[in-house]
């Protein structure tokens, strides 16, 4: 009897959710900050989100080493002097999208995502406008948003504060697929 | 049984609860992201007379300057030569330039410092190839990074009259090369050290001077904050007891080994070291084998190095918009 309860609840516990999550494994993230002194843009094609759409649920995670720069040098000073990315390797942000809109309907909505976005070793309550477009089998979402390096602790020395913007402009599209439902 | 069925209804609540509100449970930290090569090991190519693994990145280039002024205590020191600000024993000005993120190559002129005993050549010209073989990952399956360092001197100075390495015969007499494997490893953010077996050949030694000579240097850096580290380098050369004595007799000249301290500062893509050195000279074929000031005797001197990187190729000059 213990035997096939414990059966009984292992199969349980490891049942999916059924069929409401959506997931993206190709979502593109670009900051840009520009500054009196130089612009610098990194872009990245392989952060991973994952959108519940009956609780409205929405969660990315990227890996800060993804980032490119046009260049390396940029590249290797923001991940060493800037994100301590052997430290903190991934940003992620875990908010919901309000229950006011339906997301299992097709059409597209404007919504407000709310959450906690972490960054280096700091999170923070971040609160944003972004676009979702609901289809049958697919969910295409994409948001603007600034981030101050400041309030994430990322230290700007006082020599290179005329090259790096104050607030970091955040661009995210996503494009998601249904999770398949079953193992 | 009523238990039981309590049980697994909470345990079905509770899975279902657990599925819907941890998202970030259906993405794993991917083994691509452990297995990324560990960066930045070192700020950039040098220490203080050691060579780093580090190498530029493609299309970048470099432009370096660097100077070793005189001793600041001793019989040469003092306030007479403001701590021998006054003076310079050697200075050099070089490129270099990644061919691609693991290949760079360098240029240079240095102008060379005599010792007055086995190293008289000045108006040195060389080139560098430094080539990254292997490189630390962050899951320590490759624990290591490598590199292969390799320089050619060429002395344009006009050939002395007296017998000594200054003294040239004939072109190949001129020449003088090094040649490195740097092993590095970075042990976290803040500490990084290297070993650097290395060899030297000089071409034109007075006689019974090295013509071939091994050594042994090791590095190393404690960056104690984002931007600034504390570096230090130390060479030890394997010289024959006969040639020590030799010049120790005929030349009045003890070989010390050369030992260097100094601070980084990086700020964005300048990088500014100051050091202290017992050596003279900046190019292996000539501190190596050749340095007879001595840190007790206060025979030690300021020293700079200063480098610059600029990227030329695809998305320098172009600023990107958004």
């Amino acid at each position: 009897m213990t035997k096939y309860l414990a059966g009984a609840l292992f199969l349980l516990c490891t049942a999916p959710a059924s069929g409401q999550v959506y997931i993206c494994t190709n979502a593109d993230i670009t900051f840009f900050s520009e500054a009196p002194i130089e612009n610098i843009k990194g872009e990245t094609s392989t952060a991973v989100s994952a959108l519940n759409i009956n609780n409205g649920e929405l969660y990315f995670k990227v890996a800060i080493r993804s980032f490119n720069f046009h260049r390396s040098l940029m590249q290797e000073h923001f991940n060493e002097d800037y994100l301590q990315s052997d430290q903190f390797p991934y940003a992620q942000f875990k908010g919901r999208i309000p229950d006011s809109v339906d997301l299992t309907k097709p059409g597209t909505y404007t919504v407000k995502v709310k959450g906690y976005l972490t960054i280096h070793h700091v999170t923070k309550e971040c609160t944003t406008n972004g676009n979702i477009t609901v289809k049958p089998g697919e969910i295409i979402t994409h948001a603007v948003f600034s981030v101050k390096p400041q309030n994430y602790d990322v230290k700007v020395p006082r020599l290179l504060t005329e090259n790096i913007a104050q607030n970091v402009q955040v661009t995210v599209n996503a494009d998601y697929r249904l999770k398949p439902a079953s193992r | 049984m009523k238990k039981i069925t309590i049980l697994l209804i909470s345990t079905l609540t509770f899975c279902r609860l657990y599925a819907q509100t941890d998202l970030s449970s259906l993405f794993a930290d991917s083994l691509k992201e452990n297995n990324m090569p560990v960066i930045a090991t070192f700020k950039s190519g040098i220490l203080i007379n050691a060579q780093t693994n580090e190498t530029l990145h493609q299309h970048d280039l470099l432009f370096a300057v660097g100077h070793r002024f005189g001793d600041v205590g001793g019989s040469l020191g003092g306030s007479k030569t403001f701590y021998g600000l006054d003076m310079i024993s050697d200075d050099m000005i070089g490129f270099e330039y990644g061919v691609t993120s693991r290949f760079t190559v360098g240029i240079g002129r240095d102008r060379g410092a005599t010792n007055n005993a086995n190293v008289n050549q000045t108006q040195l010209w060389y080139g560098t190839l430094k080539y990254r073989l292997l490189q630390q990952t962050m899951d320590n399956s490759m624990p290591l990074s490598i590199s292969l360092f390799g320089r050619g001197i060429i002395s344009s100075m006009a050939s002395l009259p007296t017998n000594n390495d200054a003294h040239f015969n004939n072109f190949k007499s001129r020449l003088s090369a090094a040649g490195q494997v740097i092993i590095a490893r970075k042990f976290n953010d803040i500490l990084s050290l290297e070993i650097l077996p290395t060899y030297i050949r000089r071409e034109n030694v007075v006689a019974p001077d090295q013509q071939n000579m091994f050594a042994m240097g090791v590095g190393g850096r404690l960056k104690f904050t984002e931007h600034m580290a504390i570096e230090m380098d130390y060479f030890l050369p394997f010289r024959s007891p006969q040639t020590k004595n030799y010049f120790n007799t005929q030349y009045n000249a003890i070989f010390y080994n050369p030992l260097s301290v100094g601070l980084a500062i990086e700020t964005g893509g300048h990088v500014f070291h100051i050091d202290f050195t017992n050596a003279t000279s900046m190019l292996e074929n000539q501190f190596i084998p050749g340095t007879v000031s001595n840190w007790a005797k206060g025979q030690f001197r300021w020293g700079f190095n200063f480098s610059r990187t600029f990227t030329i190729g695809k998305g320098g000059r172009k600023q990107w918009n958004k």
